[in-house]
């Protein structure tokens, strides 16, 4: 795995399933007899090669706590080897417990999960904890034993496993240089910060050589520097390493900085699954849309978007919000709207940003003009792949 | 203060000191176990057994509300079958473990409890076997609390020795009723309860220096 960041998340695998899948949709017209598209069978290829095997692979999970409460309801999820998973969602969407079942801390009350080809739910006790050292995770609040030292907590998976004094060594004294943390060995875990606290956390989770690290809010602790550079060192593991990861946030901001290719949780199930570029660029869901806007902050003030309203109805304009990505972003879309229609333009609000690699935008402006002349303007930005909204 | 008094609070210290050293251990041997079972084996423990728990936690508690006179008059032939007699500072040691033990396990229970559970989690998520995880992680994050538990038990078991001493246990306990009260000697009474003030302190001291010494928090 040695593509950059700003590449297209595995690609080959990625075109692979989509020509596949192109290829089923072909031949379900085909029985269908009719040109339309058929409706999709499942919401997933299933994987029938070894080679195209997901590490983790989940079928109608649903997980109902003994309570009552119903977490997770009938999810379908592929992750695949060598990718950065994120899965966003508003709190209590079902995001830890969604987590904490890939390596059974949970246990799903309905479903199936594989895990590199294996039924996890089929192991006993013992093979549980065998597998789990191939599950590596880290946590919210870091969870170091406070009574052991830096290099200590590195050691304690190590020790778990069994391994002699001279491997632990080794291996605590590569892991600490990885993460950067070799000065601080024989610190505790008070005597360090929070930023070097994940560090720990991360060096301990990949003591025992793990196919997967599973990330609970890795950076909901840190302030926005520290977050910045644990994601980071997560991007770099990701790629030196080839470890797939599979991370929980609320923020778009580290979906974004990070992921492939990300699932929106919405009350326990998947509103949305795809690549982080698509997702970010063109939310299909209002949940996404919600979780967008917090990394975009177009919330126009009220007082704002009273008067723009009013300018609005009195000189008949609307309030739009004009999303795109791609080569539009180049372009000096309000200056060639104005060119080519009679309508004039007020900005209220610009974003323009990268993911990974693909430009995108959003504008919130104040457009006046005659009725018809709005709607010829809307199909010039709908033409130019504009999605436009009514603020 | 004369040489023969001395002779007699040190002699008697000793004894005390014997006691509550003895008692602790066995109390520690047992009541460490126990508390560690109390927590493991409650709803959301690690080995969850509630029929375990329930018989283990009624065991400790029953012991725990018999007054400590009763019980030492109440187990002599237990006593006199463990050490032979059933009077004497060996003899008191018996009854005072049975004692310690309910009350080290309860109050090691709450030190494992103060744990975080997330810690809990992160060894299970490790692969650790349950106990492992009380050795690598509830043991040794909970050593400060443990340490308080039975800094407060010795405290606890220098008074159980003087009440047993009372009932010819040996002691400093002893040494007061015999010589300040029954013989009415008032200094000597008074040399008891300064030697006990003292020796409670030290220990106090001694086991928050060293409880604090233990934390990284
Ligand atoms: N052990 C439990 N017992 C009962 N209900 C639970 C338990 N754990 C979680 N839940 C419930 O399941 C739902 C999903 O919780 P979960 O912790 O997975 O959400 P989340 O997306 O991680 O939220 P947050 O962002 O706040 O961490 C919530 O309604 C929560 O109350
Ligand atoms: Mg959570």
């Amino acid at each position: 795995m040695g593509q950059p960041l700003t590449l297209a998340p595995l690609t080959a695998r990625a075109r692979r399933g989509l020509v596949r899948w192109r290829v089923g949709e072909i031949v379900a017209r085909f029985r269908a007899g009719t040109g339309r598209k058929a409706p999709a069978a499942a919401s997933l290829p299933l994987p029938n090669t070894a080679a195209e095997r997901p590490l983790f692979a989940l079928r109608g999970i649903g997980k109902t706590f003994p309570g009552g409460v119903t977490a997770l309801a009938d999810i379908d999820l592929d992750i695949h080897e060598g990718e950065i998973f994120g899965i966003i969602g508003r709190s209590g969407a079902g995001k830890s417990t969604l987590l904490r079942l890939l390596n059974l801390l949970e246990r799903p009350t309905a479903g199936g999960i594989a895990f590199d080809g294996h039924d996890l739910l089929a192991l006993d006790a013992a093979e549980l904890r065998t597998r789990r050292r191939r599950i590596g995770m880290i946590f919210q609040h870091f969870n170091l034993l406070s009574s052991r030292t830096v290099a200590g907590n590195v050691a304690l998976p190590l020790e778990l496993a069994g391994a002699s004094k001279a491997a632990i060594a080794r291996r605590v004294d590569e892991l600490l240089e990885l993460v950067g943390l070799a000065e601080l060995r024989d610190r505790y875990p008070a005597q360090i910060s929070g930023g070097q606290k994940q560090r720990v956390g991360i060096a301990r989770a990949l003591a025992t050589h793990p196919r997967v690290l599973l990330c609970d809010e890795a950076t909901s602790a840190l302030d926005p520097e520290t977050t910045q550079s644990i994601l980071a060192l997560l991007a770099d593991i990701n790629r030196r390493l080839g470890l797939t990861i599979v991370l929980i946030t609320h923020q778009m901001q580290v979906i974004k900085a990070v992921a492939h290719r990300v699932a929106v949780l919405d009350a326990g199930a998947v509103a949305e699954i795809g690549d982080v570029a698509d997702i970010v660029t063109a939310p299909r869901s209002a949940v996404t849309r919600t979780l967008l806007r917090e990394l975009i902050g177009d919330e126009i003030p009220a007082s704002v978007r009273e008067r723009a309203a009013r300018l609005a109805a009195d000189g008949n304009g609307v309030v739009w919000r004009l999303a795109f990505r791609g080569a539009v972003v180049d372009t000096p879309l309000l200056a060639e709207l104005s060119a080519a229609h009679p309508v004039a333009t007020h900005l209220l609000h610009g974003y323009i940003d990268e993911v990974r690699g693909v430009p995108f935008g959003s504008l919130v402006a104040l457009v006046a003009g005659e009725n018809e002349h709005l709607r010829a303007a809307a199909g010039f930005l709908a033409a130019r792949g504009v999605r436009v909204e009514e603020v | 203060m004369t040489p023969e008094l001395a002779r007699l609070l040190f002699d008697s210290l000793l004894e005390t000191l014997w006691m509550v050293g003895v008692a602790g251990f066995f109390g520690t041997l047992a009541g460490l176990p126990l508390g560690v079972l109390l927590v493991v084996t409650d709803r959301g423990g690690l080995i969850r057994s509630v029929a375990v728990n329930r018989v283990l936690g009624a065991v400790a508690n029953a012991v725990r509300s018999t007054p400590f006179i009763i019980l030492m008059v109440a187990i002599i032939p237990f006593t006199r079958w463990i050490a032979g007699t059933s009077i004497g500072t060996t003899a008191a040691i018996v009854p005072l473990s049975i004692a310690a033990a309910p009350f080290i396990a309860r109050l090691v229970e709450a030190a494992l409890r103060e744990v975080d559970r997330g810690l809990i989690e992160a060894l299970l998520a490790m692969g650790a076997t349950p106990w492992q995880v009380v050795r690598k992680a509830l043991l040794p994050e909970a050593l400060p609390g443990i340490v308080a538990a039975l800094t407060v038990t010795a405290v606890s078991l220098v008074g159980h020795s003087a009440m047993a001493g009372a009932v010819g246990g040996g002691g400093l306990g002893d040494l007061g009723i015999r010589y300040g009260y029954q013989r009415f000697l008032p200094e000597v009474m008074a040399a008891v309860v300064v030697v006990l003030i003292v020796l409670v302190q030290l220990l106090q001291s001694l086991g928050d220096r060293l409880a604090r010494r233990l934390s990284h928090r």
